[in-house]
């Protein structure tokens, strides 16, 4: 009995000793690349995904767009939902139809980087501090200025355009401002919503580093840009024109398209080296969920490709013929078939054009639009314009803005906003003899959401 | 001394002859790039031979001629050659027929002739006099049939050859080379040189839609017939003669050369070549294309043979010049290695290029280096286990109590570091370092790096479980068990406690054989048994907190990034399993048959499943884990043992195990009754009543015989309307229900046969009743990542394929609704039931008698066979049910001798 005894005593404290450490040994990571994100640096990395955070921008914005036309036989080949993107005619099925098996959609992405950002937002106060505090500020700032852009995006793409008077009564996004799976199934006013941007964005400005390290990450200098954006998206010139002067306070280069190591002019792949110096921020479509603008397979809208004139270097660096017509080679990601959808400083350059002439500084708004426009032609060539009224100047800043901003789905925005003031731009596409429009302030500027979201989640449709 | 100083005086006057060489090439006329890189690629070694001095201090003299190349004009210049005098040796033609008709002339006086270029196995043939420095065109034709059927998998080729010797030549021997491959010309069709209207061949190929085309022609001609192809839509690849290697086609031919496949001697950037490349660049401001190099390999020959003579000082003549050339050691120059011997010769190096123009400028590069990849992955495996047990054992009267207790903790760790290298010599041990950061163009998507398949994985797997079993009978007839057992492991991201897994059961049993009343003779044992128990499961994906998994650096940011690896998911419960037994145990008195019969009842409660999920989650997916499904599991296992044979000389038994069993789903948690898609029976099917891993599909219209598109049903009508089909597939009537992806009866049958000491164990496995989707070919994974599938040569491809076929045609561009539709069809649903050999065991134990027994006890020789396939399938896609899309596990024999010490 006694040896019995014995040999249960050790036992027992055998099992003990392993059960005392067991929990401490069962905290091993099984994988050394696993890690929940504690420190500034994982936080960081999240948000460097580069693939997720800047690429996969959207497509259907463009494809409503009139940057472009399709030729007879591609516009055949296109499934039914890019066929109707290019007549306006999307509806809900036709956007199921777009995005079903597709997880990064365009609703899905960027909802998955307002949730990556949102990831970042919620651990950052547990994050522990990294040795230098402006890495916690600039990771801080980063994190809103991916959320509120996402937002904007959202917001071009399934809203109306801003209407000063209505916005508290016109339809916004769906405002997940948290990582939980669980959130509040509703669209917000579109004008919370352009709050919740507004906040995001200029809470990150004062967060943000002035000039990135790379462009892939946001900048103060990018959220000043992007600030600039959605004021002009919302009709408000004198906000746009501050911040698309601090914007270029921090970074105002510019390409001069007649040096070759500037711009490769003749080469029909890439004439654009990526991260050049005008890009602030890089955001790119590596994936065209609508075919429709896909470089090779549209053509560069006619009229819009001969109102450059023959000394504009933009004639030979953005477009090259396809037999058909002309394509167009001008992204400035550094390769052709992936769009730039970014902000570089020429943007800003004819945003402080525009702004400035609309408040009758003629001078200083041309001041803006010579030097972009010196830098875009063949050195001597360039001619000073002349205008006797500010509406004529304003149609050729407009013009201008067309001409340097093409692919970059700020014709989208600039269609929307311009109409919202009455510039009453009617769209047309021609289909096998049948002519199609998009009026001025059409409820198809605000693209419809998929059946199966607003099925799942009881959201209202545009 | 004065006949010394007048032998000097003559050697001086000797050594300033020149060494005169012919040379003869079109000049002008439809192929005369090629001649001027021929006579270019000759002039820079003269060049260079001259300025240092010549040879032996004579200078060379280069008569340089054109032949258009003319088979007539060959024979005339070749005289002229010959006239000049004192001729050493001739270099030319260009293509083999005018190079032919010159070598009668030069054989008639003694120089001998090397052709760079000429393939024809006839200009060899001539006299000793002529030498070729290009690989035969059999050798040539060999290549190119690979690269035709082994590479681009082509079995019906279209033949385009130029209308002379060589052009008949290439066409005839690439022909038999395709044929002794198993593939099939399907029209061999002569150019004229010269041809600038190709729109009847052009028409002729695309109605005949061939697998790929050869190109035997030259430049002018070619580079007009790919773009007319091109201008008639017709993707064809195509595969070309070593000829259009010339930068001249490319300039012609423009980005329509694009995707051309040239097997080739020569590439101007290979490192190997650099000093030639850099010489000929400098002289001729140009990039040098093979012609150059075999024409400068072909001279430099000659020169060494020329200088062979005079080093052994013998008078310098054509006839000393050939016999130096046949005697010549093999020679590296820039196309490889050439040694002539009796006219032939076999080029080392080989370099299959694929053409890709840049911008402007046409151009072959090859940033992948030419050579091997090698990747390499070095892992090791660590496993450690300790373990600690009590046992207890005790009994009092007719009580016997048995308990044990213990802890067990257990770890693997695989480490695993892989690279990978370009341009791998395995011979000498080199590779050559590439730029992985730029993006270059790639054919199927728009641009890539070059990957540099570095890799490396730590996992370190830990275990730890606590058990303990007691056991109580009664007078050896009453039993009573009971157990409980938990087990952890180091999940990552949960919570210490919902590591542990608990199981526990309890059960009792009954020997009724051993009642005192028990009278039934026959049956000398019988125990009922019963059991019931319950485990609860934590998911692996279950995760309190958010866990991130770093990438490696990004290619062009050059930061580390991360993706989130799982979402925290905080609300899943466990889920529950409840699990009871019954059983009975037997054995007949005479030994014949024994074995147990168990039914059992398995009830899943809280079951992990896929939960629909909008995307305004954020996590780019449309369903999350979560605790959606009940199930209810069925089932029956008897095992048996019968001994049919027990004689003194042979015994012979058979195992039986028969296995039943049938899993439902009972509840499903989701609120919507649509949400149904095609099954593939990995996760649980959510209808209701139905086995709960089940594979259902979209049903299956067959082909449209007028273009191979696959065809669903919509409204109960044919339809090729994708999107519709898939959105409808929401309502249970549009996927037809395949049944159950889990064997439902499955079992082995073991006989073993004893005779002599010689044993034979074989085992049969069966399972069936189930189905399993087979790996079908999905033409955007083709288009966007080259991965293919053998189906693709059953693909529909003519008006009535359809009856023999379900593979739809291929459409480019792709409809990815297209390829979804048909890989979740009926089309890829096949029978998983199968009979499969398992092993086969021959045991022979040594007699008794052996003078080895004296030291060893039972000494056995065994032979096993293992894996050894199938025996019968239900389906008929040739596919085995257990590994579908993979390779089967090979064959394992193994062969032994088991003994023990006395």
């Amino acid at each position: 009995m006694n040896t019995i005894n014995k040999q249960i005593i050790m036992v027992a404290w055998g099992a003990i000793l392993v059960f005392a450490s067991c929990n401490k040994y069962l905290d091993k990571k099984p994988d050394k690349s696993l890690v929940e994100p504690s420190t500034m640096e994982d936080l960081q990395a999240i948000l460097d995904n580069k693939t997720l955070m800047n690429n996969y921008s959207p497509s259907v914005d463009e494809a409503c767009s009139d940057d472009y036309y399709l030729s007879a036989t591609r516009y055949a080949g296109f499934l039914d939902f890019a066929q109707k993107a290019y007549t306006w005619q999307l509806d809900g099925n036709a956007m199921d139809q777009a995005y079903n098996n597709i997880s990064y959609n365009e609703w899905s992405i960027l909802y998955d980087q307002i949730n990556k950002a949102n990831i970042v937002l919620d651990n950052i106060s547990n994050a522990n501090g990294s040795s230098n505090p402006t890495i916690a500020n600039s990771v801080h700032g980063q994190a809103l200025f991916y959320r509120g852009y996402a937002f904007f995006q959202l917001v071009l793409l399934f809203s109306q355009s801003y209407d000063g008077s209505n916005a508290g009564s016109q339809q916004g996004i769906v405002l997940k401002l948290n990582s939980s799976t669980e959130y509040d199934h509703e669209r917000s006013s579109l004008s919370a919503s352009y709050s919740q941007i507004i906040s995001d964005l200029s809470q990150s400005t004062a967060l943000l580093d002035d000039l990135p390290e790379i462009v892939t990450r946001p900048s103060k200098c990018a959220a000043f840009a992007l600030l600039a954006r959605v004021y002009l998206s919302r009709q408000q010139y004198d906000s746009a024109l501050y911040f698309a002067k601090e914007s270029l306070t921090l970074d105002s280069s510019l390409l001069n398209y007649n040096n070759t190591s500037d711009v490769n002019i003749a080469s029909n792949t890439k004439p654009f080296q990526q991260f050049n110096k005008e890009v602030i921020f890089q955001k790119i479509s590596t994936q065209y969920i609508f075919p429709n603008t896909y470089p090779l397979y549209c053509n560069v809208d006619s009229v819009l490709y001969k109102s450059y004139e023959a000394d504009d270097l933009r004639l030979k660096a953005f477009f090259w013929t396809n037999g058909d017509g002309y394509s167009f080679k001008g992204s400035y990601s550094g390769t052709r078939n992936n769009l730039f959808k970014g902000i570089a400083t020429d943007e800003l350059y004819l945003d402080c054009a525009e702004c400035f002439i609309r408040r009758g500084q003629m001078t200083e708004g041309l001041s803006y639009l010579n030097t972009l426009l010196i830098n875009r032609y063949t050195t001597g060539k360039y001619q000073v314009p002349a205008f006797s009224s500010q509406q004529e100047a304003l149609q050729f800043v407009l013009q201008e803005r067309r001409k340097e901003l093409l692919f970059r789905s700020v014709r989208w925005m600039d269609l929307k906003r311009l109409n919202r003031e009455g510039a009453g731009i009617i769209q047309t596409r021609v289909i096998d003899g049948r002519l199609y429009t998009l009026p001025s302030n059409a409820n198809q500027y605000a693209i419809p959401i998929p059946s199966y979201i607003i099925t799942q989640t009881g959201i209202s449709q545009n | 001394m004065a006949a010394s100083a007048a032998l000097v005086l003559q050697g001086t006057a000797f050594a300033q002859a020149p060494i005169k060489i012919g040379l003869f090439a079109p000049l002008t006329g439809g192929v005369a790039a090629n001649g001027i890189n021929i006579r270019d690629g000759v002039a820079l070694v003269v060049d260079q031979v001259n300025a240092q001095g010549g040879i032996h201090g004579r200078k060379i003299e280069l008569l340089t001629e054109d032949d258009r190349n003319s088979p007539k004009d060959a024979a005339t210049v070749a005289q002229k050659i010959v006239d000049s005098g004192d001729v050493v040796l001739a270099i030319g033609s260009f293509t083999s027929t005018p190079s032919i008709s010159a070598a009668p002339v030069f054989a008639s006086a003694k120089i001998p002739q090397i052709a760079p270029t000429a393939t024809h196995p006839r200009y060899t043939a001539q006299s000793n006099y002529q030498f070729g420095s290009s690989n035969l065109e059999q050798i040539v034709a060999g290549h190119n049939a690979r690269v035709l059927v082994d590479e681009l998998h082509a079995k019906r080729i279209v033949v385009v050859y130029n209308q002379d010797d060589w052009g008949l030549l290439a066409s005839k021997t690439t022909g038999e080379a395709i044929a002794a491959k198993g593939s099939q010309v399907i029209l061999s069709e002569a150019v004229i040189p010269g041809s600038k209207d190709f729109r009847p061949l052009v028409s002729k190929i695309k109605a005949l839609n061939p697998d790929a085309v050869y190109f035997g022609i030259h430049y002018a001609e070619a580079a007009i017939l790919v773009q007319q192809l091109h201008q008639a839509s017709v993707a064809v690849p195509i595969v070309a003669a070593e000829t259009l290697t010339t930068p001249k086609f490319l300039e012609l031919a423009g980005k329509d050369a694009d995707g051309i496949r040239i097997v080739s001697t020569f590439l101007a950037s290979n490192p190997a070549n650099a000093d030639f490349t850099k010489a000929f660049q400098a002289r001729y401001s140009r990039e040098p294309d093979r012609l150059a190099a075999l024409s400068y390999d072909s001279i430099s020959l000659g020169i060494n043979a020329i200088k062979a003579v005079l080093d052994a000082g013998k008078p310098l003549t054509g006839a000393a010049v050939r016999d130096a050339l046949e005697a010549a050691a093999p020679f590296k120059g820039v196309t490889g290695t050439t040694k002539f011997q009796k006219g032939t010769v076999d080029k080392d190096t080989l370099l299959l290029l694929l053409i890709k123009t840049a911008a402007n400028t046409a151009t072959l590069s090859s940033p992948i280096p030419i050579g091997g990849i090698l990747d390499k992955t070095v892992s090791t495996v660590k496993n450690n286990s300790f373990r600690v047990q009590l046992d207890y054992n005790t009994s009092w009267g007719e009580h016997t109590l048995s308990a044990i207790g213990g802890a067990e903790i257990r770890n693997t760790v695989t480490k695993s570091d892989a690279y990978r290298v370009y341009g791998y010599n395995g011979n000498v041990l080199t590779s050559v370092a590439v730029d992985n950061t730029t993006l270059f163009p790639t054919r199927f998507s728009s641009s890539q790096t070059i990957p540099n398949g570095i890799n490396f994985s730590e996992i370190e797997n830990r275990y730890v479980s606590f058990y303990a079993n007691a056991g109580y009978n009664y007078k050896d007839r009453y039993q009573l068990t009971a157990s409980a057992r938990r087990d952890a492991s180091n999940i990552f991201g949960v919570a210490t406690n919902d590591k542990w897994n608990p199981f526990w059961s309890v059960g009792g049993a009954w020997a009724i054989s051993k009642e005192p009343f028990y009278k039934l003779g026959i049956i000398n044992y019988l125990k009922l048994r019963a059991t019931i128990g319950i485990s609860g499961i934590a998911d692996q994906s279950r995760s309190a907190v958010t866990v991130i998994q770093y990438q490696g650096q990004d290619a062009q940011t050059g930061l580390q990034y991360a993706s989130i690896d799982q979402y925290a998911n905080p609300d899943l419960r466990w889920e529950k399993i409840v699990t009871k037994n019954i059983g009975l145990d037997f054995a007949l008195s005479n030994g014949i048959l024994s074995g147990s019969v168990d039914y059992y009842r398995k009830q899943g409660r809280d079951l992990f499943g896929p939960a629909p999920v909008d995307y305004t989650i954020g996590q780019q997916s449309n369903v999350v884990t979560k605790n959606m499904a009940n199930s209810l599991s069925k089932g029956l296992e008897i095992q048996l043992r019968s001994t049919n044979i027990r004689s003194r000389y042979i015994q012979w038994s058979t195992d039986w195990i028969f296995s039943y069993n049938r899993s439902i789903t009972t509840a499903y948690y989701w609120p919507s009754i649509d949400y149904y898609t095609p099954t593939s029976g990995v996760t649980i099917s959510p209808r209701v009543g139905y086995d709960m891993f089940a594979i259902s599909a979209y049903k299956w219209g067959g082909l449209n015989p007028e273009n191979g598109n696959p065809r669903g049903y919509v409204d109960g009508l044919l339809s090729e309307d994708y999107g519709t089909i898939v959105q409808s597939a929401k309502e249970v009537s549009i996927l037809v229900y395949k049944g159950s992806s889990i064997p439902v009866y499955s079992g082995t049958v073991g006989n073993t046969i004893t005779a002599k000491g010689l044993t034979l164990t074989v085992y049969l496995q069966y399972k069936l009743g189930y189905y399993l989707r087979k790996p079908s070919l999905s033409y955007s994974q083709l288009f966007d990542y080259g991965i293919g599938n053998a189906d693709y040569a059953k693909r529909w491809q003519h008006m009535g394929d359809e009856a023999r076929t379900n593979v739809p045609s291929m459409l480019y561009p792709n409809i990815s609704y297209r390829d979804d539709f048909y890989q979740l069809s009926e089309a890829t649903v096949i029978k998983g039931d199968q009979l499969r050999l398992q092993f086969i065991n021959l045991d022979y134990s040594l007699p008794g008698s052996l003078s080895l027994k004296k030291m060893f006890k039972d000494i056995h020789l065994y032979c096993n066979a293992s894996n050894l396939g199938i025996i019968w399938k239900a389906n008929n896609a040739g596919i085995d049910p257990d590994y579908p899309g993979t390779i089967p596990t090979p064959v394992m024999l193994t062969f032994g001798i088991k003994t023990n010490l006395k």
